[in-house]
């Protein structure tokens, strides 16, 4: 069932619906063998730009390329792409065997070769016992499953995924995360895969393609998106609870870089280095970042303290923001008291305030 | 949605369709405008030529016509009154109690039964030698109320109507049934938790709520009710005495046995302008979800 | 106790007044049956309760001495064909309406939907001089051809609506599986539509069958004729015998009473899946 893995590259996709332009040139290019996650909000063209890879919708400017040919202008039939749906969109009128076996039988295969190649998806998948039964008889889970069968028999060249979990409730999708990223280890077949969900990106991906307006914000592995975010915005839309933000002015303080705020100590950011020294800048910083010690630069006043058990998340007023912390420590602290925090600079994130561009290399 | 960016695929297969419509309904319409603006001095001959305005000035003028369009409004008019009305009471009766397929089932039975054939059978009940409506009348003590209901021009119109009504409010009582079982029930418990007694959340819930289905049943009956014909043709023929004239019966009369063929055809014009401008209602109802 | 009784009174009440219609709607099918059984004589003296000899003879009468078999079998052409016709007609259209977007894709639903305004009345004359002038008056291509029309806008406004509820993912999962348009309709819109294609062809099927007026005026051979038709021929030879035209109009009714009792569900559906969307 295995083979010869395929690249994927999108040149400068451009797609509107009606007026709003939802891809404003989106160019992307995806190894062999990768696991390439398209993460980003609602609205954002994640699902669009699948799509058009898909065939399903035509782009107005721009090419697809798998390998070294270009797909953009075929048919998704001739595109020899596999998708799984987040409705799954099994064929309720067939059964699992015919469900799984529906593409082959549409190109003539022979039957011998269906029957195999469906088994083998059956064992692959635990599917087995299940291939006489018909959609409505099977659970949220088992559909998912058949529906990744769909795919994997035609043995595609690429598999696309659009949002094939959220439909699950969260402890089968915590499992069935599991199995696709076993089989992918399996079958090595390019993918790319669409979700809102950050979670999954971060567990999933070989690399995680951050989406916002229509245009792709960054691209990297997982860890290099959470720790470097190249910008505000992914900054902001990567990691749970979400990173604090504080407008502030650079200054210097000898060879030290800091950031003033009105009416508070100032921050300090560690060596200036090459940065900018002045002028407005954005820091941020995630709440498990930040430590709650007496001599911390950082003072507020505890709004809300919200214990779940493993952690401990405050909510403070700083200034004119909010902040969160996240902490492990069972913090003996309660709503009005005020507290001092502080963050190793290291931790510390320097946005443009104008741009929202990440100003430290 | 795909989108077929100027491909054939679309247009091929809605061409059959198109087609055949064009062939059947559009070109037939537009003939039949143009042969309503022609004339001619021999009805067999078939030597038309262009009078104008002069059949529709002649509708205007003919009394005949104009009963037989009241007698259309009057049958729109009773058809509301009685088997729509049937209906929504049968059909809130209905909801939600036991036994209601069977019911619904019954009551739809009729509507299964072709126009002549209810005018047939009907014309036997209204008989005034065998009838079993007199009869009946005289079982329970009214003998004084029995007559020939079809050949008296007082009763003819309301009598004929209840053979149309008879096959209809079944059918409304099916569609009202529908739309009230695709109320929310939860919506009946708040309103009885607000305080509502049953009247007043049919007045102030069930129909509102069924407006749109009101709307599509209300239409249908008076597009219905414009263009019906088996049953006062097998019935009455119009009569007696052109009491249950209506305008197809009419028209049909001027083209199959007088050969007037562009007076009846601006007779169907006018019709079928009124339909349709009564219709366009139901087609700006059905754009506004399409 | 009392709120006990007076739901009691008030349910005898409201099953009391339903039995009242139930009474009304059998009626008339009741004494069209057992008009056909009685005698001329029977019938004056006895019109509510059940014939005392019962005459089975009418029917062989009717339907082999007069003739009858022909308008069943006429009838039944008809209808089949027309209903048939009409279908494949709808899907086509329909799948186009429901899966496409395509310039004029409004313009040309408005037109349908005008189809479904246009009665026989508004488009007889036209019809007849068509008919007359492709010698088609008094055959049966001449007797189908019209009365498809009349059903067609109707079947591909229903199956419009029903392909549009059909989910999107599954349109998009068969191209990707390797349908071509065809296919995708053939193999996975038609199987998953199927309550509703046989809910629109019990309706055609049933319009068709009782259908009169375009009938009445291309089929005027007596050979040609279709049940509907054909009674009132009979009924303006034979006016007064009453048995007899119970008889056609039995024969004409017991058809749709079999198909109305086997396809219920879908009639229902046929009925309301046009008013409540």
């Amino acid at each position: 069932m295995k083979q010869a893995a395929e690249s994927v590259s999108i040149r400068g996709v451009e797609k509107s619906f009606g007026r709003t332009k939802v891809l404003k040139g989106v160019d992307l290019a995806i190894e062999r063998e990768e696991f390439v996650i398209l993460l980003g909000p609602s609205g954002c063209g994640k699902t669009t730009l699948l799509r058009i890879v898909a065939g399903l919708e035509r782009a107005e400017a721009g090419e697809i390329w798998i390998s070294d040919r270009r797909v953009d202008p075929l048919e998704p039939k001739e595109r020899n792409v596999a998708m799984v749906f987040q409705s799954y969109a099994l064929y309720p009128h067939m059964n699992v065997f015919n469900n799984q076996s529906f593409s082959l039988r549409l190109r003539h295969t022979p039957k011998d070769e269906i029957r195999a190649r469906v088994h083998q998806a059956a064992k692959t998948l635990g599917l087995e016992q299940l291939l006489e039964r018909y959609p409505r008889e099977l659970s949220g889970g088992q559909r998912q499953r058949v529906s990744m069968g769909r795919a994997i028999v035609r043995s595609p060249k690429v598999f696309l995924f659009d949002e094939p979990l959220s439909n699950l409730d969260a402890q089968l999708r915590v499992h069935m995360r599991g199995e696709i990223k076993e089989l992918h280890h399996h079958l090595n077949t390019t993918s790319i895969y669409v979700t809102h969900d950050q979670v999954e990106a971060m567990t999933m991906g070989d690399r995680i393609v951050v989406m916002n307006g229509g245009i792709i914000e960054q691209i990297g592995s997982p860890l290099e998106v959470f720790d470097k975010p190249k910008n505000r915005f992914v900054a902001g839309f990567v990691g749970s609870p979400a990173m604090n933000f504080i407008d502030g002015e650079l200054a210097t303080n000898g060879s030290r870089l800091v950031l003033r705020v009105p009416g508070q100590a100032p921050v300090p950011l560690g060596e200036a280095g090459t940065r900018r020294t002045s002028g407005p800048a954005t820091i941020g910083i995630r709440p498990h970042h930040l430590r709650i010690v007496g001599d911390g630069p950082l003072r507020g006043t505890v709004k809300d303290v919200q214990p779940t058990g493993v952690e401990t998340i405050l909510l403070c007023r700083w200034a004119d923001s909010e902040i969160l912390i996240q902490t492990t420590d069972r913090v003996l602290v309660s709503a009005g008291e005020d507290i001092n925090v502080s963050a190793d600079p290291a931790d510390i994130h320097l946005f443009d305030s104008e741009t929202g561009e990440r100003l430290d290399a | 949605m795909i989108d077929a960016r100027g491909r054939l695929g679309p247009y091929l297969f809605l061409a059959p369709a198109i087609l055949y419509l064009g062939i059947w309904i559009y070109y037939p319409i537009a003939k039949n405008f143009y042969l309503s603006f022609l004339g001619s001095d021999s009805t067999r001959t078939g030597d038309y030529y262009f009078v104008g305005l002069e059949n529709y000035r002649k509708l205007l003028s003919d009394d005949l016509f104009h009963r037989a369009l009241l007698h259309n409004l009057a049958w729109v008019g009773l058809s509301i009154v009685i088997p729509v009305v049937i209906g929504l009471v049968l059909a809130v009766l209905l909801v939600g109690r036991r036994g209601r397929l069977f019911y619904a089932a019954v009551f739809f039975l009729p509507v299964t039964v072709a126009p002549i054939m209810a005018a047939i059978v009907w014309g036997w009940i209204y008989n005034p030698t065998f009838g079993a409506l007199n009869q009946l009348l005289d079982i329970i003590g009214l003998s004084g109320l029995s007559q020939p209901w079809l050949g008296d021009t007082g009763t003819a119109l309301v009598a004929v109507n209840m053979i149309g009504s008879w096959g209809y409010y079944g059918f409304c009582a099916l569609i009202f049934l529908a739309g009230l079982q695709s109320i929310d029930p939860e919506i009946y418990e708040a309103a009885r938790i607000d305080g509502a007694n049953s009247f007043q959340s049919f007045w102030s819930i069930t129909l509102p709520l069924l407006r749109p289905t009101l709307m599509f049943v209300i239409v249908y009956t008076i597009i219905g009710s414009m263009k019906f014909f088996d049953i006062i043709y097998v019935a009455t023929k119009g009569g007696p005495d052109n009491s249950t004239q209506i305008v197809a019966v009419y028209m049909f009369d001027l083209f199959i046995r007088q050969g007037e063929v562009t007076y009846a055809a601006a007779m169907s014009m006018v019709l079928t302008a009124i339909i349709l401008l009564m219709s366009l209602v139901v087609i700006r109802n059905v754009m506004r979800r399409a | 106790m009392r709120n006990q009784l007076k739901r009691l009174a008030s349910a005898i009440g409201t099953h009391g007044f339903l039995i009242i219609f139930v009474l009304i709607s059998l009626f008339p099918v009741y004494l069209m049956f057992v008009t056909s059984l009685k005698s001329q004589a029977e019938l004056i003296q006895n019109v509510f309760a059940l014939p005392h000899d019962a005459k089975w003879d009418n029917y062989p009468l009717i339907v082999i001495q007069r003739g009858y078999y022909r308008a069943v079998i006429n009838s039944l052409l008809f209808a089949g064909s027309v209903t048939i016709i009409t279908i494949a007609l709808s899907l086509l259209a329909a799948y186009a309406f429901a899966v496409f977007d395509f310039v004029g894709r409004q313009l040309l639903f408005v037109l349908v939907l005008v189809g479904l305004m246009v009665s026989e009345v508004s488009i007889l004359i036209p019809v007849y001089q068509l008919l007359k002038s492709a010698n088609l008056l008094n055959t049966f291509v001449g007797l189908v051809l019209p009365q498809i029309a009349l059903g067609l806008s109707f079947g591909i406004f229903l199956m419009t609506t029903f392909f549009r509820e059909v989910p999107k993912d599954l349109v998009d999962a068969a191209r990707l599986d390797g349908c071509t348009d065809l296919q995708l309709l053939m193999k996975v819109m038609i199987p998953v539509g199927l309550p509703a294609i046989s809910a629109l062809a019990v309706i055609e099927f049933l319009w068709t069958w009782n259908s009169f007026f375009l009938p009445l005026v291309i089929a005027t051979k007596q050979e040609l004729m279709p049940l509907a038709v054909s009674i009132i021929d009979f009924m303006g030879r034979f006016t007064f015998n009453y048995e007899l035209v119970a008889t056609t109009c039995v024969i004409m009714f017991v058809p749709i009473l079999i198909l109305y009792i086997l396809t219920q569900r879908s009639f229902r559906r046929g009925v309301t899946m046009g008013a409540v969307k």
